[in-house]
């Protein structure tokens, strides 16, 4: 997971693109040390001490982790669920209707590796 | 890995907290930390991985003289009933399930491999309910049998019999609430016999609802028809003390508000620094939501 998204930001750094996250650890410190360590570049919202059971992840309704949404620049949503390939795949066709063309390739062996 | 322990652990806790209202014989606790009942003899099913392996503890019990194991009539009266006896047998399986998953809880991950296959074995102790059953012609008795089938073997035809049979009786209630998740293949169908047919107006607003819920993703049309039915028609519904019209509301907003095509909400917050900002700020991007967490 971690890789692939690094990797991805990383390509499309200089394009309109960004990944949120919705950060669901209780532990603020310890989530703070992990994306140190793990190298999480994007930016994320916390849910708050409760968890999984926190107001964000309440608001939309979020049943399992990860859950993914892809917005278009209007903010509309136009995926959902989307993971790895076809996560790139979905940023690429919106980034195409800005006419901007991106070619997502990652390197198989470090970028898509689990991290877990 | 461990998300998936905490779905097993989180499956057995249910089954561990659907005991029947018969109150079960008292259990104590042996110097072994094994459960027994109350005259010293190991609970009926006990350590029934063995006994599924070999077959030998539970033909000696069957060998036994035909009793039920679990019940120690006391001699001054008369003996059980059907329905108590199946309610001995599940409450003395949930006493087993808890003690297994407190005894999960406490391994390590390598023993929780070994562990695993010693789960108590549910449909050995269904085999014994189902005798029960056989022999009896009490509706209350076959009433009982199913549901724990339902409940801890998530027999399709159990559930199937409670829900379009049962489905106003308040222990089968529940039932229909958790059928997508018991049997997934066949729970449309048998929500919509169930709503289509002459259960009293509870149960079909239950399963209005179940299904609504149900179909939320395959079937976002006809399921938010349901939910706003249910909410319009049936909204003060209570079950589990909660409104069927509060219970539909999550649901029905993810349908509004989160489909495809629709705006996303905006979402005000902290980020990990303590710094807040808006998923708006980011309008004029495409933009990944990636709900995560670090486990």
């Amino acid at each position: 997971m971690f890789p692939h998204e690094r990797s991805l930001v990383k390509q499309l750094a200089d394009q309109p693109f960004a990944l949120i996250g919705v950060n669901s650890d209780r532990d603020l410190d310890q989530i703070r040390q992990i994306v140190k360590d793990k190298n999480i570049s994007w930016r994320s919202f916390w849910n708050g001490p409760e968890g999984t059971g926190g107001p964000i992840s309440k608001a939309w309704n979020v049943r399992g982790w990860p859950t993914i949404y892809v917005l278009d620049a209007k903010g509309v949503i136009r995926y959902k669920g989307v993971r790895g390939p076809a996560m790139d795949k979905a940023v690429t066709a919106l980034l195409a209707e800005m006419d901007i063309t991106v070619e997502i390739k990652h390197d198989e062996e470090k970028d898509t590796e689990s991290s877990e | 890995m461990k998300a998936k322990w905490l779905l097993v652990l989180a499956a057995a806790l249910v089954v561990a907290c659907q005991k029947p209202t018969t109150p079960p014989a008292p259990v104590g606790s042996s110097p072994d930390g094994n459960a027994v009942a109350s005259d010293g003899n190991p609970v009926a099913g006990e350590k029934p991985a063995e006994a599924g392996k070999t077959g030998e503890a539970v033909a000696k019990t069957e060998g036994s003289g035909g009793e039920v194991p679990t019940t120690p009539a006391k001699p001054t009266e008369p003996a059980v009933n059907g329905a108590e006896q199946i309610a001995t047998l599940a409450s003395g399986f949930s006493a087993e399930i808890v003690a297994f998953n407190e005894k999960m809880q406490k391994a390590t991950a390598e023993e929780r491999r070994t562990l695993i296959s010693e789960r108590p074995d549910a449909s050995a102790v269904y085999a014994k309910i189902k005798e029960v059953m056989d022999s009896s012609d009490d509706p209350q008795v076959r009433l009982e049998g199913l549901l724990f089938a339902s409940q801890n073997l998530r027999d399709a035809d159990a559930v199937e019999e409670l829900v379009t049979k049962h489905a106003s009786n308040e222990k089968v209630l529940p039932l229909v609430m958790q059928i997508g998740r018991m049997v997934p293949r066949k729970a449309e169908g048998i929500l919509e016999s169930l709503i289509n047919s002459d259960a009293d107006p509870k149960a079909k607003a239950v399963g209005m609802f179940a299904l609504g819920d149900l179909l939320q993703e395959s079937n976002s049309a006809r399921a938010e028809e349901l939910l706003v039915r249910v909410t319009k028609d049936h909204g003060d519904v209570e079950i589990g003390g909660r409104k069927l019209s509060e219970m539909a509301a999550p649901t029905l907003f993810v349908i509004q508000r989160l489909g495809i095509g629709k705006e996303a909400p905006d979402i005000e917050a902290n980020d990990l620094d303590g710094v807040s900002f808006k998923l708006s700020d980011y309008r004029g991007k495409v933009v990944v939501i990636d709900f995560w967490g670090d486990w």
